[in-house]
């Protein structure tokens, strides 16, 4: 005689079998989900509107430009000399002399990236980078045979 | 009596690609054939042919519809720049024999030398470096004296991005070299480079003027971006040690073109974008200035 009710393991499958379902469901909603939201964030790139940034951050940006550019320029080609004599290590000890608003402020000069976006271990990279390309950058006189 | 001379005579070069020489060059002399009356002979001597297909690939703007129809009949009769070199480097005497198959009418004041793929021969050397040298100099001289071609205020050439003879040719020769040089460390290393070339491979000819200028400096308030401004300090510092370690003429125009979109359509819309032509008036007023020192 067939059992007229399902027995637990075949209930167990079809349990399973629907919550399989659901979450192949679920995972097509939130897909059309992130793709609307997507597309919203590309029509309305401003929206949310960014909070404001403290006003106390806006101090600190003026603070780090209290060396004016003549002087920037003037520790970088410092950084140059010093780092053609006595390599990165003349370098290296140099530029940690600086704190860190100047070594921003020096990066920022140079062309590397925003005072926001800079911290002090990517400024002095930047510097660095900058440093060994001026290295590069150098005439020579060739001698006429 | 109507005295005749030659062209002045600029060539624009950087051993990087992609700097704009090509773009500055043919700006410049559209510039000067539009606004300034002058009538300009522009070649292109790079065998990458980037001037001369610019213009073939315009064809369907109109402007240049005849030039594909006229560089087919200039090589058949044998009037090509390579042409024109092979018969100046074989052993008979050098009658090339100019006219307006050798030179293509862009507009009444505005004329072309094409460039073509043959010109590669010329990387291989396979022609006398010594004797090519004079080239672009006699060549000038045949033009100027032709009775079958304008007069010519201004020759612009667009050099390839490398010492090839026919580089030699002209910057052995020429009034003026221009280089321009973008705000980033490949483009600018090209500065010292050409410089100490020079002094290597133009000996024992003098070192024409040497006038460099930012291409693409990136815009910010009114100026360039301080990452522009640290590159042409570069520049600059290398362009001074140059004039007073070797004597070299170098001046530093401090007239940039900035990078905006619309100067990719320069060649292929036939003309300076209109938002250029203030930017191309200073520097060609900084080159004419440097030029008649």
């Amino acid at each position: 005689m067939n059992n007229e009710f399902v027995e637990p393991i075949d209930e167990l499958k079809r349990v399973a079998d629907e919550i399989s379902s659901l979450r192949r469901d679920l995972q097509t909603t939130s897909a059309a989900l992130s793709r609307i939201e997507r597309r919203l964030k590309a029509a309305f790139p401003n929206y949310p509107a960014k909070p404001k940034k403290p006003k106390n951050q806006k101090k600190t940006d003026k603070k780090s430009l209290l060396k004016t550019s003549q002087e920037l320029q003037m520790i970088f080609e410092e950084l140059v000399a010093l780092t053609q004599k006595g390599g990165d290590g003349g370098f290296a000890s140099r530029i940690d002399e600086f704190s860190d608003e100047d070594v921003i402020a020096l990066a920022v000069e140079v062309g590397i990236g925003s005072q926001s976006s800079l911290s002090r271990r990517k400024a002095i990279d930047g510097v660095r980078k900058r440093v060994q390309e001026s290295m590069q950058l150098q005439f020579e006189k060739k001698k006429n045979h | 009596m109507n005295e005749k001379r030659p062209p002045k005579t600029i060539a624009t070069i950087n051993f990087k690609g992609g700097v704009g020489k090509t773009t500055v060059t043919w700006c410049l002399g559209d510039l000067i054939s539009t606004f300034g009356n002058s009538n300009v002979l522009l070649f292109d001597l790079d065998a990458q042919m980037s001037l001369t297909q610019a213009i073939t690939l315009n064809e369907d703007g109109g402007l240049y519809r005849k030039f594909s129809d006229w560089s087919d009949r200039s090589e058949k009769k044998g009037k090509t720049i390579f042409k024109a070199i092979e018969a100046y480097t074989g052993i008979k005497g050098f009658d090339f024999g100019i006219n307006y198959d050798f030179i293509y009418q862009i507009t009444d004041r505005y004329h072309f030398v094409p460039s073509i793929e043959d010109l590669y021969w010329l990387e291989l050397d396979v022609f006398d470096r010594e004797k090519m040298q004079g080239f672009i100099r006699d060549i000038l001289g045949e033009i100027t004296w032709s009775k079958n071609v304008l007069d010519y205020d201004y020759a612009l050439f667009d050099c390839p991005p490398s010492f090839t003879l026919l580089s030699y040719s002209i910057l052995s020769v020429c009034d003026l070299i221009l280089i321009p040089v973008n705000p980033d460390f490949y483009a600018i290393k090209g500065v010292p480079l050409i410089l100490n070339t020079l002094q290597l491979r133009i000996a024992p000819f003098p070192i024409p003027k040497i006038a460099v200028f930012m291409n693409k400096a990136k815009p910010y308030a009114g100026t360039m971006t301080k990452e522009s401004r640290f590159y042409w300090g570069q520049v600059q510092r290398v362009c001074s040690q140059a004039a007073s370690q070797a004597g070299l003429k170098v001046n530093c125009l401090d007239t940039p073109i900035y990078d905006r979109v619309a100067i990719k359509r320069a060649v292929t819309s036939g003309g300076v974008p209109t938002e250029f032509i203030d930017d191309f008036k200073n520097l060609w007023k900084g080159i004419t200035e440097f030029l008649n020192e």
